[in-house]
């Protein structure tokens, strides 16, 4: 295991931010913590490195005890805080090299490193700039550079996609992946669950305090659902038709109403070929048919109660 | 070498906040010049002839004896000018009239009460005369302390020590002549430097307590390195501030600095060291940089009023105010530099630097004590 929490506890006073979590992030992995805006996910990450002294619970980052040695373990890891921590002052050039400096890079070395570090966030052609003058994108996007240029092992990314526009959020997404691919473990936060689902190799969902769920993303939605909702639009509709359905071996119901037939049915129990069957027999025409998928967002809702959305 | 890293960037960024070092540098440019100019007259005119001095000597003894001595040595140095007077009364109403600057009174039996004190008595609005007459007076009075430590071991050696003794702590004619610009280029100085207090406000919470602080700590960085990075660098900014200031005004305005350069750069140094301590420890106890911004703001004036930098108080001696100008690190570092300056009083200058210290010492353990709380 890269990274291992054991029954973390953190109150402020009689509220409870981290509530026995414990979660596990092996090597490679891109884990997600996906929660809602007070979950806790920016208290466990600042326990993880260090900021944060905790009540209870032991950590092992790289099979060392966070406790032993500090120094050694800080070296590999890689932090972009979910607020830009930059200087407006340093070029971003400036703001790499200080960084990595204080990671240890020196020299030659330091050089090639910022540059690919730039060069990997998209800022190449705007290393001497001074980032006051950058978009909410530019400012997320230094704000992961000065995290990587030293090539840590493990990346912690508190929400590094929040507030900006799609276009450099792709650009972020796609940089979790590579860096996944160039051998780092990610640990990535975030409440957008689509995000989540779309670059995460695992995702546990977390709401106060509390790690709810754990799992791929289609483990988590296997987890929650056992049926699915096929909704169709039809030519015309008539009683034997329904009925007909509802005989159908999965089907849980089916009803009609004008042109509209929804089904729902056992999940995967592959019933669309046969239905479209039937309703060629009797006649009638599909114009449309669309299959409800099951999303993290409904995971979320019926692990919680409350929409993802809502809380953020 | 991560401490390198943390001081040398925090430098350039301080550097790069061009709007405020110039302000810095800009600000007490034109005070300096406008204060001085403006209250050049009130300053300088009469300067040009000597300071009078009446004095009224009423002791017949060995002390009444060297004072004698003593003024005559200044009076021969074309500083004085004397008037022997035969009554206070006298004395004191020339004062009022304005035709002396200063009135000294030699009461008889000096040594023998305690109650029986040497009273200079000056009028404010010639504050640097006074000021000259009473660190000659003070040189006098230290002079004769010196020499009635030696008289306890050896009565013999009094008449042969008196006249060196006081000779070498008299001050040095030739330097002598401030003007309005010659004082206010000093507590403008002084002001300015503790106005550094915001660069250790401002920093120390971007850099240190606010989330770019936080990331830096969760680099391999020491804490301690981290902070003596970020206190070094701000110290050194507020030092070169002072050397500028203290160039431009000596060859643009013709400020006498002194010729002691190597005591002059102790004393900025401190004051750099006391301004970075002190908004040092106004952010770690508050933990909140608008509040310390605006205690830095008021306080500084505060202190620069108290020390007399925009005008000479006057205050009487033992007053509740005179000890608290004490408190007033400005005033610390103005008397330590008008008597490094002027070549006063060395004992003074001293205690003033050690005094600067003690300060030094208790606003950074407080930094570093109510810095736990932000270990969270
Ligand atoms: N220093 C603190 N003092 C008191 N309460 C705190 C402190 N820091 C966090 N909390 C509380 O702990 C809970 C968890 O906060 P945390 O910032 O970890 O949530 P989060 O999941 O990161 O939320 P977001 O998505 O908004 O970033 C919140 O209720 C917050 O109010
Ligand atoms: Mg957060």
């Amino acid at each position: 295991m890269l990274l291992e929490l054991d029954n973390l506890v953190k109150r402020y006073e009689n509220h409870l931010a981290v509530d026995h979590l414990s979660l596990n992030v092996r090597e490679g992995e891109i884990m997600g913590l996906l929660g809602p805006n007070g979950a806790g996910k920016t208290t466990t990450l600042n326990i993880i490195t260090g900021l944060t002294g905790m009540d209870h619970g032991t950590i092992r980052v790289f099979g060392i005890d966070i406790g032993s040695n500090g120094q050694e373990i800080k070296q590999d890891i890689g932090l972009v805080p979910q607020e830009i921590a930059i200087f407006d002052d340093l070029t971003a050039k400036e703001n790499v090299t200080f960084f990595g400096k204080l990671y240890g890079l020196r020299g030659a070395l330091l050089k090639e490193r910022t540059r690919e570090a730039l060069d990997f966030v998209g800022l190449g052609s705007r290393a001497g700039q001074f980032p006051r003058n950058f978009s909410g994108g530019m400012k997320r996007r230094l704000n992961i550079a000065c995290a990587i240029s030293h090539k840590p092992r493990l990346i912690i990314m508190d929400e590094p996609t929040v507030g900006i526009d799609p276009q450099s959020r792709n650009h972020i997404l796609e940089s979790v992946r590579t860096l996944q691919r160039e051998g780092s473990t990610i640990l990535y936060t975030s409440h957008y669950m689509e995000e989540v689902d779309e670059i995460c190799t695992r995702i546990a969902i977390m709401d106060q305090g509390r790690i709810i769920a754990q799992g791929t993303s289609e483990e988590l939605k296997t987890m929650i659902s056992s049926e699915e909702k096929i909704e169709m639009t039809l030519s015309e509709i008539n009683y034997t038709l329904v009925d007909e359905i509802k005989k159908l071996e999965g089907v849980l119901e089916c009803h009609g109403e004008e042109r509209k037939l929804t089904v729902l049915a056992r999940k995967d129990s592959g019933l669309i070929g046969q239905i479209s069957l039937i309703i060629g027999h009797s006649g009638s025409e599909i114009y449309s048919l669309q299959v409800d998928k099951v999303t993290l967002e409904s995971v979320f809702l019926t692990l919680t109660g409350k929409s993802l959305r809502d809380t953020g | 070498m991560r401490l390198g890293t943390m001081f040398y960037y925090t430098l350039i960024q301080n550097w790069r906040d061009r709007s405020t070092y110039l302000e810095m540098l800009f600000l007490p440019i034109l005070l300096i010049f406008i204060l001085g100019i403006s209250l050049g007259n009130a300053f300088q005119s009469p300067f040009i002839s000597d300071t009078e001095v009446a004095y009224f000597n009423e002791d017949k003894g060995p002390i009444g004896e060297s004072f004698e001595m003593f003024m005559r040595h200044e009076e021969s140095t074309d500083l004085l000018s004397l008037t022997p007077v035969i009554s206070a009364d006298e004395g004191i109403q020339l004062v009022e009239e304005g035709q002396v600057h200063a009135f000294i009174h030699v009461p008889a039996d000096l040594l023998q009460g305690e109650t029986v004190k040497l009273q200079l008595i000056g009028s404010h609005q010639h504050n640097f005369r006074f000021t000259i007459v009473e660190s000659m007076l003070e040189s006098f009075v230290s002079g004769v302390n010196m020499v009635l430590a030696m008289e306890e071991i050896n009565p013999d050696s009094l008449l042969m020590v008196r006249e060196n003794s006081i000779e070498a702590r008299s001050l040095q004619a030739s330097d002598v002549r401030p003007g309005a610009m010659d004082y206010y280029a000093v507590t403008m100085l002084v002001m300015f430097m503790m106005y550094g207090t915001t660069y250790a406000v401002f920093g120390m919470k971007h850099a240190y307590l606010n989330t770019t602080g936080h990331r830096i700590r969760t680099t391999p960085i020491r804490p301690i390195e981290h902070y003596l990075g970020l206190v070094l660098a701000n110290m050194l900014t507020v030092l070169i501030q002072g050397i500028i200031l203290v160039t431009f005004t000596r060859f643009v305005f013709g400020v006498n600095w002194g010729n002691n350069l190597p005591l002059l750069f102790l004393i900025l140094l401190l004051t750099g060291i006391m301004a970075i301590g002190l908004g040092t420890a106004i952010v770690m106890v508050t933990g909140n940089e608008t509040l310390s911004g605006n205690i830095v703001m008021v306080l500084v004036p505060v202190m620069t009023f108290l020390a007399g930098g925009f005008f000479r108080l006057g205050l009487p001696d033992s007053s509740f105010l005179y000890y608290l100008q004490y408190l007033s690190p400005n005033y610390l570092a103005q008397t330590a530099l008008f008597n490094t300056i002027y070549a006063g009083d060395f004992q003074r200058t001293l205690s003033m630097m050690l005094i600067m210290m003690v300060i030094i010492l208790i606003s950074f353990t407080m930094a570093l004590v109510s810095e736990r709380r932000f270990q969270t």
